[in-house]
């Protein structure tokens, strides 16, 4: 209280908790420069230019982008593929670790170690120990196979056949629900309780509960969840290459594994960085789509203020 | 007050910079980026090719891919080099060839390529674009024995556009690697000589006595090499001229992509939709360990793999081949080259090392047969007499040297991307999705779009 009788005593204060301020942020500010826009900014550049990796750029205007549109037969089969995937992966993982979250909010004996247990998948990431796993999972008359014979199901090529590859490669990611799942569990902590004893004792049922207060409490967490998982679902690379590399027939040929492969595979580094840019463009829109769209549906217990 | 925030700005200063300088350093080739499995032998921290100051080791990262045993073998040479060169220091870089082409393209445009690397012919066209990637060893001629070598092997399939790339580690091509076993099981005489009728006829006869074996195996890469013989036997010439001239036509294409179609309506070969989970190490897929599966047409440089580890008996033949065919179609190769980063400070060095790497007796003998046949006729010789050589290779080698294509795929022909064209094409006729003969046309019109951009950016 007596600082803020002297205002120049007050100002100096500040300055020099700025200062501090900039040493403490300093690795971060370091590492974004250098690591982050420096990259950003050389490839928003080379996606105007022809550059081979091997020799120097050279300046190619839009060239880039009108041959992605006009004639790589891959631009649009790929794009197909990446939305197909999203459309199948994003709300199967959200609702997958909303049920799990669910399951694990229980008070049950033990419950820590069944958390750590179903988090263990997301460790694992794009891993080649995944790829060969899935592969023996998948594999025809593997483990799936041989489980859903007892449903009278009959064996099929999972992995194998261009009709169920990308849905069986996507599978991994929604296998991989960890963080949303924590997140999720988190939010339903918060939820107080009185409301339920509440609806309750007014009579409401527990898929009422459920739609009525749970899930609109809930919904800043799904918010924020369909927000990332969109994002990391349009940059989904290493998980489908290891295990299909884009094949069977390029049914599992992501938009991010024609970046790669452009750039890595064909020594088309500017094309590669364009198409980059492109994606980023459609990632940049989508979420801002989702972020205009969730007044709408989304509550915040505090009003949102 | 002010003293002190003077000292704290001086300092994020400092932070600043030096962190700006630790990353203009990877901009030389003084930065040792580690790899997979990347192994220092000898004492000192290496820095690439560094020029030798007095009593200072002259440091060399090498980098390759292989199997477990090349790596072994490289690794004891190396070794054994260090012993007869105290001053020179050797650091291994290597891993499987599984992305192995990307990860050096990226070192090069990085600036931190190896000194030394080992290289495939088929990146040629993509290495001497505009600048050399690696040093013209006809100008190190003095450090080198190319004597030793057949000239026409080193002109043929080392150079590219008169600049030599590197020295040939081995003499590898293509033939027909088989399970005698399986072949004894379904009564296919061993000196059959297979043509692309009775390899459909047989496959089907096999296939019918026990529907679980198919004579033949691939996965889209193995049916592409298939059919680049099956294509280079009906034009006799490149697949594509050094000026952009397409030779195959879309109706050519289309017969190839009928022909790898038919071999899997018939049950000739084992069906993508299983085969296709074990792309790139079918040595790795159940059935043919389980010897259900009969035969393959493989680089003799990959043969290693099927032999380590599997219990199985083989023999080897030529590629299928017909009446009035213009070419065999039989890729003959030097497989892997040696060659040195232009940006190595120490080429000399480099050079007598990578020289006594093919050339030297006790190298030749500790290094065997794991880059395929040695390259030239006296390391050849000295492993027959030594007993060190493997007669499935030699046997192999023999083969397709005999029966070598008259046409070095020219660099534009060999593409990744014409390559990844192919192998699209070839998996959507298998999978049903386009008709052979809309394959072939687009095949062409891929083809041509390819070509286009290639020759406007070179």
């Amino acid at each position: 209280m007596k600082k803020n009788n002297n205002p120049s005593v007050s100002m100096k204060a500040t300055g020099g908790y700025q200062n501090w301020g900039y040493v403490f942020i300093a690795p971060w500010l370091v590492g974004f420069l250098l690591l982050q826009l420096y990259p950003l900014l050389s490839s928003m550049f080379y996606s105007f230019t022809d550059f081979d990796l091997l020799n120097p750029p050279q300046w190619a205007g839009l060239r880039n982008f009108v041959y992605a549109f006009t004639k790589d037969r891959y631009f649009f089969q790929s794009v197909q593929v990446t939305v197909t995937r999203v459309l199948f992966a994003v709300p199967a993982k959200l609702i997958f670790a909303l049920l799990v979250a669910m399951l694990l909010n229980c008070r049950v004996r033990g419950i820590g170690l069944y958390r750590t247990v179903f988090y263990l998948p997301s460790i694992f990431g794009g891993s080649v120990a995944i790829a060969i796993l899935w592969r023996f999972l998948f594999m025809r008359e593997g483990l799936v196979d041989q489980f859903l014979a007892n449903f009278g199901i009959a064996p099929r090529d999972w992995l194998g056949s261009p009709d169920t590859a990308l849905f069986t490669v996507s599978l991994v990611t929604v296998w991989e629900f960890g963080s949303s799942m924590v997140l999720f569990l988190a939010g339903l902590k918060q939820v107080p309780e009185e409301l339920h004893e509440a609806a309750r004792i007014d009579g409401a049922g527990a898929v009422q509960r459920f739609f009525r207060i749970t899930f609109p409490l809930l919904t800043p967490v799904v918010f924020f969840n369909l927000i990332m998982q969109v994002i990391n679902a349009f940059q989904e690379f290493t998980t489908p290459f290891v295990i299909t590399g884009g094949g069977p027939a390029r049914s599992t040929y992501l938009y991010a594994m024609m970046i790669y492969e452009n750039g890595f595979k064909f020594l088309k580094m500017g094309y590669a960085s364009a198409l980059s840019w492109l994606m980023f463009l459609v990632i940049i829109l989508l979420t801002a789509l989702v972020f205009k769209s969730s007044p709408y549906w989304v509550h915040y217990s505090d009003g949102g203020e | 007050m002010k003293k002190i925030r003077r000292l704290l700005s001086c300092l994020l200063v400092l932070t600043l910079s030096a962190a700006s300088l630790a990353a203009c350093g990877t901009g030389g080739n003084s930065s040792p980026a580690s790899d997979t499995g990347e192994v220092v032998a000898g004492s000192s921290e290496p820095s690439a090719g560094t020029a030798p100051a007095s009593g200072e080791k002259i440091s060399f990262r090498v980098s390759w891919w292989g199997a477990e045993s090349r790596h072994k073998a490289t690794l004891a040479a190396m070794e054994r080099y260090m012993e007869l060169h105290p001053e020179i220091q050797l650091v291994g870089e290597y891993s499987d060839w599984g992305g192995h082409y990307d990860k050096l393209v990226t070192q090069i445009a990085g600036g931190t390529a190896p000194d030394i690397m080992q290289i495939n012919d088929r990146w040629y066209f993509d290495f001497t674009k505009k600048q050399n990637v690696v040093v013209d060893m006809n100008t190190l001629g003095d450090h080198l024995d190319l004597e030793l070598f057949d000239q026409s092997f080193l002109e043929d399939y080392c150079s590219y556009d008169g600049v030599l790339l590197g020295l040939p580690l081995g003499v590898t091509g293509v033939g027909i690697l088989y399970n005698k076993d399986f072949f004894a099981e379904h009564n296919i005489p061993e000196d059959t000589v297979w043509t692309w009728d009775n390899l459909l006829e047989i496959g089907q006869r096999v296939h019918a006595e026990n529907p679980d074996h198919y004579l033949y195996v691939c996965e889209p890469p193995e049916m592409w090499s298939l059919q680049k013989v099956y294509v280079k036997q009906r034009i006799g010439g490149q697949l594509i001229e050094e000026d952009g001239t397409l030779n195959v036509t879309p109706e050519l294409f289309a017969e190839a992509f009928a022909y790898g179609k038919q071999m899997l309506d018939l049950g000739v070969t084992e069906p993508f939709e299983t085969a296709i989970l074990y792309t790139d190490v079918s040595n790795e897929n159940p059935k043919w360990i389980g010897g259900e599966l009969g035969m393959q047409l493989k680089y003799i440089t990959h043969f290693k793999r099927y032999q380590d580890g599997l219990d199985l008996n083989y023999g080897v033949s030529n590629s299928p081949v017909f009446d009035g065919m213009l070419d065999s179609g039989v890729t003959v190769s030097t497989g892997n080259l040696f060659g040195i980063n232009n940006k190595c400070a120490n080429v000399e060095e480099a050079a007598k090392f990578i020289n006594w790497f093919v050339t030297d007796e006790e190298a030749i003998k500790l290094l065997g047969e794991e880059r395929s046949s040695q390259p030239t006729e006296k390391g050849r010789e000295l492993l027959t007499e030594a007993g060190l050589s493997d007669p499935l290779v030699t046997e192999a080698v023999g083969i397709a040297l005999e029966n070598a294509s008259k046409i070095v795929d020219n660099g534009i022909s060999q593409t990744q991307e014409f390559e990844a064209n192919w192998q699209d094409f070839i998996e959507q006729v298998a999978f049903g999705k386009l008709t052979p003969e809309d394959a072939g046309q687009q095949m062409v019109d891929a083809t041509l779009i390819m070509i286009e951009e290639s020759l406007a950016k070179s």
